[in-house]
């Protein structure tokens, strides 16, 4: 809309500008980049994990899944505040890469250790070798997993904003941050939002036909057996586990030191409290608002989509999960735009602060919602209907009761996460208005790390909350009488976490 | 007077129709089973009868009481309908007393007495403090039997009750509540694909194919007197003999002659037995002949 009333001209010429070129190039590179960076991480843990008799595989899926309780830009910082000398794209890809491995090494481990040893069998028994059975038969299998996985990744790198604020990459988050808050220029920042936009977009459709033709079917029927651990040599083993620990070490390990380097100095500085408690009512405030539009949103839309698969329900459902693919930057600038065009009074306020939360994880709320509604089955809910109670007090004394644990977990997700958001913080928040996220960032922006320090272990606490909640969630069993004895692979709770838990 | 009465009752979901104009009078107190395969549409036509969805066209009354028709629809809720759905579905986060009082009023101490009342019915006693979880498969079935009829209801619907459970323990429930809803007296609707099951229980068996009712009856004449290939196929094995010639009262086969049955339609094409009765003679026991 913005970008409309700048008027085509205006329009045309930022398009062509040479530094929108370079930044659209920028992107690219750091997606491809982190990408590859993933496939290259997660690919063997993965392999090691699901398929070898690798000791402490418990603890490694464990180490393997954390990274994703760090936010990203919390581990940018304290690599740079480790390695002042990093920056540029090398070390943004680097850094997003370990960020983000985890969604890939995740579902791929879960999917490497739930497909049928069958066709695999098969395979080898109709003479194909076992790298032509990995290409042939186990790649097609895993592939929509891994697609998803690779989708979640991308979708991240592409809408980060901090970290590679933090090592000054020109990549489309950055540059519409500046153009905004630099020069409010804001046709080139809409132009910009727009083509991230599209960027997002045709990920996640190619995301969607790739994963639409790989769509498997285990045909017949009969209860499938995982594939055999392959017994490793010694020197294999030593291998492997030196992979597994030199990984953990440097997604984990040099983080958590770095971060208490900061910490120890950090106690030499002026640490003001007031300032920290300010800033934590800040996020927990807006945050906490936040999550309450955002499941007021997503209850409806949970609802039908748990019980209807009409065009429209699914209509509405992508729509919102288009929310996945919009950047924090994106929806914050929309915001400015929107709230200074219509309603002015709106402007930089906490409730346009905490829409903007809802907006971007809609999803997350619809997602936990829907799935814990869908596992309530409808019998039940009939049931109470023929024994007198009314539609809606059917609703809430049986479904609604019983599928709380996962609305109230995607209203929590909401809530942690919207902490951890950066971008459309910093451009929606009332003047004055400070959160975790924004100290942290002004901190890191001086280069002042040590004073960074305690903010940065502040949002680590904050986003590990939802990982050790979804773990929990997850790992009690399910009512028994709902999902039955359906038995959960560690690996296939730990992608559920993963995906609930998932995503900015 | 009729419990129930369905009167050209078609049901669709968008497209074509899946329940295709049924009329049927369930008489009061009686035990009616629906039988028919996966697709017949006897799961649908229960599902309007509780009020679960509504019909195309058509009305369904129950005790004198019009509940669906053309500007008519009563929410289950009000219909006093109990229903037994497959596998139970009791209620996981309540107890075994909780879902028996679920119908029921709120006054507590009322509510006891009859859960207490129906505990001890569905041979129970003791375990209302159980979570359904707990217990077996047919003593999750026997509960969700005592919270169908808590409220009493004027018509009990039972869903394939008995599908989830193994091959002993099935007989075994199975007998328990025939006996126990003889007791009671409620008119009872039992939806099954089990021929077995509907030909021991039932009063009187519907035949449901194709979204229509191909015959209702005894369940002797149901199997002795199919009156279509169609029933007799699906409700026991069958041996289908071509026939050669027919006269007046018997039909020649490769198995020699085989004596018509009278009471049956006229304009044989097919004449069927059982193969447990092994005939060789036309009169012999089991024998069935079939007519299009």
């Amino acid at each position: 809309m913005r970008t409309l009333d700048a008027g085509w001209a205006s329009i045309v010429a930022s398009l062509w500008r040479e530094r929108t070129l370079d930044t659209t190039i920028t992107s690219l590179v750091l997606v491809v980049g982190v990408i590859i960076g993933c496939l290259i991480l997660a690919v063997p843990t993965a392999w090691l994990l699901a398929r070898t008799s690798i000791p402490g595989r418990s603890f490694f899926l464990v180490t393997a899944a954390l990274p994703l309780a760090v936010p990203s830009y919390v581990m940018a910082y304290a690599w740079i505040a480790e390695f002042p000398g990093m920056s540029g794209i090398w070390a943004a890809i680097f850094v997003m890469s370990l960020a983000t491995f985890p969604y890939l090494a995740i579902p791929l481990t879960a999917a490497l250790r739930t497909i049928d040893a069958g066709q695999e069998e098969a395979a080898r028994s109709l003479g194909l070798g076992p790298w032509a059975t990995a290409r042939r038969v186990t790649l097609p299998m895993v592939w929509p997993a891994a697609a998803a996985g690779l989708l979640l990744a991308a979708l991240y790198t592409l809408s980060e904003f901090g970290t590679v604020a933090i090592f000054r990459v020109d990549a489309f988050t950055r540059v519409i941050y500046t153009a905004y808050r630099a020069s409010f220029d804001r046709t080139s920042a809409a132009v910009l939002s727009l083509l991230l936009v599209l960027l997002a977009l045709i990920l996640v459709i190619i995301e969607a036909r790739v994963r639409g033709r790989a769509q498997r079917w285990r045909v017949g029927s009969g209860v499938s057996r995982p594939a055999p651990r392959q017994q490793l040599s010694p020197g294999a083993t030593v291998a492997g586990l030196a992979w597994l620990i030199g990984v953990g070490l440097v997604a984990l390990g040099v983080p958590a030191w770095s971060l208490t380097q900061r910490l120890m100095e950090s106690r030499q500085t002026d640490f003001d409290i007031s300032e920290m408690l300010g800033a934590i009512a800040g996020s927990i405030s807006a945050s906490a608002i936040g999550a309450a539009i955002a499941l007021a949103l997503a209850l409806p839309i949970a609802i039908l989509a748990a019980r209807y698969t009409s065009r429209l329900v699914k209509g509405i459902e992508g729509g919102a999960f288009l929310g996945h693919a919009l950047p924090g930057v994106v929806v914050g600038l929309s915001l400015v735009f929107l709230t200074l065009a219509v309603l002015p009074a709106a402007y930089q306020t906490l409730i346009t602060l905490a829409f903007a939360y809802a907006v971007l994880f809609l999803p997350k709320a619809i997602g936990a919602s829907r799935s814990s509604i869908a596992a309530v089955p409808p019998a039940l809910e009939s049931t109470a209907r023929s024994l007198g109670r009314g539609p809606l007090r059917a609703w809430f004394t049986v479904t609604g009761r019983l599928a709380w644990p996962g609305i109230a977990a995607g209203a929590l997700l909401v809530l942690l996460t919207a902490m951890k958001e950066l971008p459309a913080t910093l451009m929606l928040r009332p003047t004055g208005f400070d959160t975790l996220a924004t100290e942290l960032w002004t901190r890191t922006e001086i280069e002042a790390f040590g004073a960074a320090a305690p903010y940065a272990l502040a949002m680590i606490l904050l986003a590990s909350v939802p990982a050790w909640l979804m773990g929990r969630w997850l790992s009690r069993t399910p009512d028994a009488g709902i999902a039955g004895n359906t038995h959960h692979d560690e690996a296939v709770r730990a992608q559920e976490a993963a995906y609930v838990g998932g995503a900015r | 007077m009729s419990a129930l009465t369905l009167a050209d009752v078609v049901i669709g979901y968008g497209g074509p129709p899946v329940v295709r104009g049924v009329s049927l009078d369930v008489i009061d107190r009686e035990f009616l089973a629906i039988l028919g395969a996966s697709g017949s549409g006897k799961t649908t036509l229960l599902r309007a009868i509780a009020g679960y969805l509504r019909p195309t066209s058509g009305t369904i009354t129950v005790a004198g009481e019009l509940v669906a028709g053309p500007h008519t629809f009563v929410p289950p809720e009000k219909r006093r309908i109990g229903v037994v759905p497959q596998e139970g579905a009791l209620f996981p986060h309540l107890d075994v007393a909780g879902n028996i009082a679920f119908g029921l009023s709120r006054d507590k101490k009322s509510a006891r007495a009859r859960v207490e009342q129906l505990l001890e019915m569905v041979d129970l006693q003791g375990l209302g403090k159980a979570r359904p979880h707990e217990l077996s498969g047919g003593q999750q079935q026997r509960v969700a039997l005592a919270r169908a009829l808590a409220p009493e209801p004027s018509l009990l619907l039972l869903d394939e009750p008995f599908s989830s459970l193994d091959a002993a323990l099935r007989s075994e429930v199975r007998t328990q509540v025939r006996t126990l809803l003889r007791e009671v007296g409620t008119t009872t609707i039992l939806v099954t694909h089990d021929q077995e099951e509907a030909l021991s229980l039932a009063d009187r068996v519907a035949v449901m194919a194709d979204g229509l009712v191909q015959q209702i009856g005894a369940p002797w004449s149901i199997y002795e007197q199919p009156t279509t290939l169609e029933v007799a196929r699906f409700v026991g094995d069958l041996v289908e003999l071509p026939v050669n010639s027919v006269d007046d009262s018997s039909v020649q086969t490769a198995l020699g002659p085989i004596q018509l049955d009278r009471r049956g339609a006229n304009n044989r094409r097919h004449h069927t037995a059982h193969p447990r009765g092994a005939p060789t003679r036309a009169t012999g026991p089991g024998c069935r002949s079939s007519s299009r």
